[in-house]
């Protein structure tokens, strides 16, 4: 009976996707084990199909890049102790008045063709960023990239920068390419072949999996020789898969983190990034214009509540910092902090009312002499949230409980994540959930908060030249003193100001089989964890 | 000669008491039990289906939660009951669409024939051969996930079969011979249709309406449990089960939860249309 199937059908889909990644060879097998070849290192990982390709160019998102960094090294990455080393590079210097960046390649260092990556490599490379869309904001102030020898490269920037090292290693989306592949085919991208980064993509079938093989021209070879990479997106089918050990690395729900950790079946790798989870809003007009509504909302969100319903209790929270305290700019700011849950909805009730939003019937919040809205007009805002982020949706619903206590009247919207970010761009929402990463104070405050940053329109939306102005000094500083200055005074303002209200941080989460060793942080980090981990 | 009046008289024959089929007894119970879920079930429960208490997340039974809470610490109980109401509200919205377009479409294709009948049928054929689930997932896709747009979806996708069936029905009670009887007899076309055709549809409509019923609930569910139904944090049962898919490991027990009412209600809505469909059933009858 066809209705009958197709609650079956229901079952059958869930065991499949509990399953996922569980069919092939058993994961990390020794191959060849019980004859005379060698044994070959491999592991399976299961992530999300990279569906906005592999083009470092054009796919911004995690799903891409993590097998981008595995395809593409940069010329810099950071270390197990989140210093920042050389990849490719082996060094660089910077000019005394900051805008001029040598750096100067590995001798060893080669495409997994067996060609050595050369200077040309690299500027082919930085010239195809600036026109692409992934790299261009972050790589602005880059005026020139000249050749100087074969192995070294001379960068020119328009504007001192303290952080550029720091940028040309961003994970993925900075990898150096190979001229000579690249302009060999035009459909290059569909199957990369000849890779500077530490595996090279053997095989990719479409909704299925693809292949990764050691490159044997990388610098330092990792010591895990092949990774199946299964598409899958099902946390849950994640965590079976972990647990029935056909799968080696992969994200997992926090649920199922904690219950894993509790039986030891797992690693659970979390590490504390600035990864600020955020409300972005409309500024531009009521209810959100007006610095005291942001300031109510800022009280009423109980972040506690947030953390513990939605991320299990991982993460971090703030009460008015973005900085994690790690970061040398970092002084906490607790504005929004109170001693109990009743004084912080009384503060955010008395600065609505303050803001001309006072309580009616039922306590209902309703206009009363706003700039911009009819009197009587009830405080109701539709909070849009990306629907394949099971943590967002429940964010929002918590936030539908918080303000239903101030008044404000919240209609969750579950939106088409294809569309999401491009709509919160055009500024089509008045109030909307939020989620990006960040390497440090420098790339968040260029980045999310001047006019010319990467992701501004996603973020703050601010186009305000006095904080371009302090922005640009503070990466001009030639002293991270004199640059830290700044950072702390950009972070005060913002937690007064609120041009997005951060509330805490999603901590990447990586479960990891028992096999695995020495993998360290998580995935979206860099591939240089991986080059590091051993299959024992 | 006088005549002999023979009286014969019989004792009175005891009631025959025709009892109740097993599976109709079930089927009315359970399909009970689903009417008061959805009618007084909030009521009962008494508990707000959207107060989040974040400290008594994933509580167990008790005498507070009678089917514990959820991953928000909501309790579940009211959300099934609340969930109920949303399912009740689809499926009879979609059935009640459905039957709106299919009868008077079924009516004149089977009445009439000719070109309105091939026009009509084979665009139903066009419809009948995309999957209905599919066209169902086309609205929502177009449209954006709502109840609304949910009991469109599926109302939309339901008609074409329901169509068919009316018009076959049509035809065949167009040609039997009291329907000439009434035509010889001067009844115009309208009253034939009203008081001959739409009377001898009435069991098949009634029947297919409960069918229909329960095909729509297990829909729904899949709609919901795909992120395409009722939207959170508005419950229903199908999104009940979406919600609880991402515990199913650590929390089986909310997807369980979540499940039993849909498998109760599509099974009482099967033994009740099967036992309509005896009732019904005039051959078996005869």
């Amino acid at each position: 009976m066809r209705r009958t199937t197709t609650l079956f059908g229901v079952s059958v889909l869930v065991g499949a996707s509990a399953l996922a990644g569980c069919g092939g060879s058993r994961s990390g097998s020794e191959s060849g084990a019980g004859n005379s070849a060698p044994a070959v290192a491999e592991i399976t990982m299961l992530q999300p199909e990279p569906s906005q390709g592999l083009d470092p160019n054009l796919a911004a998102s995690d799903a891409s890049r993590i097998p981008m960094a595995m395809m593409y090294e940069t010329l810099t990455e950071r270390d197990a102790s989140g210093k920042l080393i050389g990849a490719l590079a082996e060094k660089w210097e910077s000019s005394p008045d900051g805008k001029t960046y040598t750096f100067t390649l590995r001798d060893k260092a080669a495409f997994s063709d067996g060609t050595p990556i050369t200077a040309e490599d690299v500027k082919f490379s930085f010239d195809r960023m600036k026109a692409g869309e992934v790299m261009k904001g972050l790589l602005s102030t880059l005026t020139g990239v000249e050749v100087v020898d074969p192995k070294t490269i001379r960068f020119t920037l328009a504007k001192p920068s303290s952080v550029f090292p720091e940028t040309v290693g961003r994970p993925g989306s900075a990898g150096i390419l190979s001229k000579k592949a690249v302009e060999a085919k035009s459909d290059y991208f569909v199957q990369p072949t000849a890779t500077s980064g530490p595996w090279q993509l053997t095989s990719y079938i479409p909704k299925g999996s693809a292949t990764f093989e050691v490159n044997p021209g990388y610098p330092t070879p990792p010591k895990i020789a092949k990774i199946k990479y299964t598409f899958s997106e099902d946390p849950a089918g994640h965590a079976a898969a972990l647990e029935s050990g056909s799968g080696d690395i992969a994200n997992i729900g926090y649920v199922d983190a904690e219950r894993l950790k509790a039986g030891g079946v797992v690693q659970v790798l979390q590490s504390d990034a600035l990864a600020p989870l955020f409300w972005g809003w409309d500024r531009s007009k009521p209810p959100f214009s007006d610095k005291k509504v942001r300031q109510a909302i800022a009280f009423a969100v109980d972040r506690e509540s947030r953390q513990t319903a939605c991320w299990s209790g991982t993460g971090g929270i703030t009460y008015g910092n973005i900085l994690r305290p790690w970061d040398p700019n970092y002084t906490e700011i607790n504005a929004y902090r109170t001693a109990s849950r009743q004084e912080s909805v009384a503060k955010a009730k008395a600065l609505l009312t303050e803001a001309g939003w006072v309580e009616g019937a039922a306590g209902a919040r309703t206009a009363k002499g706003v700039s911009g809205m009819a009197d009587g007009a009830p405080f109701k805002v539709t909070v849009p949230y990306e629907s394949n982020w099971p943590a967002a949706g429940c964010h929002v619903q918590v936030l539908q409980q918080n303000l239903k206590e101030i008044g404000v009247e919240v209609t969750p919207e579950k939106y088409d994540p294809a569309a999401y970010w491009g709509d919160a761009a055009k500024g089509k929402f008045a109030m909307y959930h939020g989620g990006a990463g960040a390497s440090g104070s420098a790339d968040l405050y260029q980045n999310w908060f001047h006019s010319k940053g990467s992701l501004t329109a996603l973020t703050t939306h601010l186009d305000d030249k006095s904080i371009d102005a302090k922005i640009d000094d503070a990466l001009a500083a030639t002293s991270p003193e004199g640059a830290g200055a700044i950072f702390k005074e950009l972070e005060q303002w913002q937690a007064d100001e609120l041009p997005m209200l951060v509330i805490g941080y999603q901590w990447p989460q990586v479960a990891v089989g028992k096999r695995v060793k020495n993998f360290t942080a998580p995935l979206d980090a860099d591939s240089a964890n991986l080059v590091r981990a051993e299959v024992g | 000669m006088t005549a002999k009046t023979m009286v014969v008289t019989t004792a009175p024959k005891a009631a025959v008491r025709r009892r109740m089929p097993l599976r109709t007894a079930i089927g009315s119970g359970l399909g009970l039990l689903v009417v008061l879920t959805v009618a007084i079930g909030p009521w009962v429960i008494g508990k707000d289906p959207y107060a989040i208490d974040i400290a008594n997340r994933f509580a167990g039974p008790s005498a507070e939660h009678w089917l514990g809470t959820d991953e928000l610490g909501r309790d579940v109980a009211s959300r099934i009951a609340s969930g109920a109401r949303a399912t009740a509200l689809i499926a009879l919205g979609a059935v009640g669409i459905a039957t709106a377009v299919a009868i008077p479409l079924g009516l004149l294709t089977g009445f009439l024939g000719g070109w309105v009948d091939l026009v009509v049928t084979r665009v139903v054929d066009l419809f009948l051969a995309i999957p209905s689930l599919l066209v169902a997932i086309g609205v929502v896709g177009v449209f954006g996930a709502s109840v609304t747009t949910t009991v469109l979806a599926l109302g939309l996708s339901y008609w074409p079969f329901y169509t068919r069936l009316i018009r076959s029905a049509v035809v065949g009670i167009r040609s039997r011979a009291y329907i000439d009887a009434a035509r010889v007899l001067g009844a115009s076309r309208w009253r034939v249709i009203r008081t001959e055709i739409l009377t001898g549809l009435a069991p098949l409509v009634l029947l297919q309406t409960t069918v229909l019923l329960g095909f729509a609930v297990l829909d729904e569910a899949a709609l919901g449990f795909l992120g395409l139904g009722v939207q959170p944090p508005q419950a229903s049962w199908g999104s009940r089960l979406a919600e609880s898919r991402e515990f199913i490991l650590a929390q089986p027990e909310l997807a369980l939860v979540a499940g039993v009412p849909i498998v109760v209600a599509v099974f009482a809505v099967n033994l009740l249309s099967d036992a309509l469909r005896d009732r019904l059933d005039a051959r078996r009858i005869s």
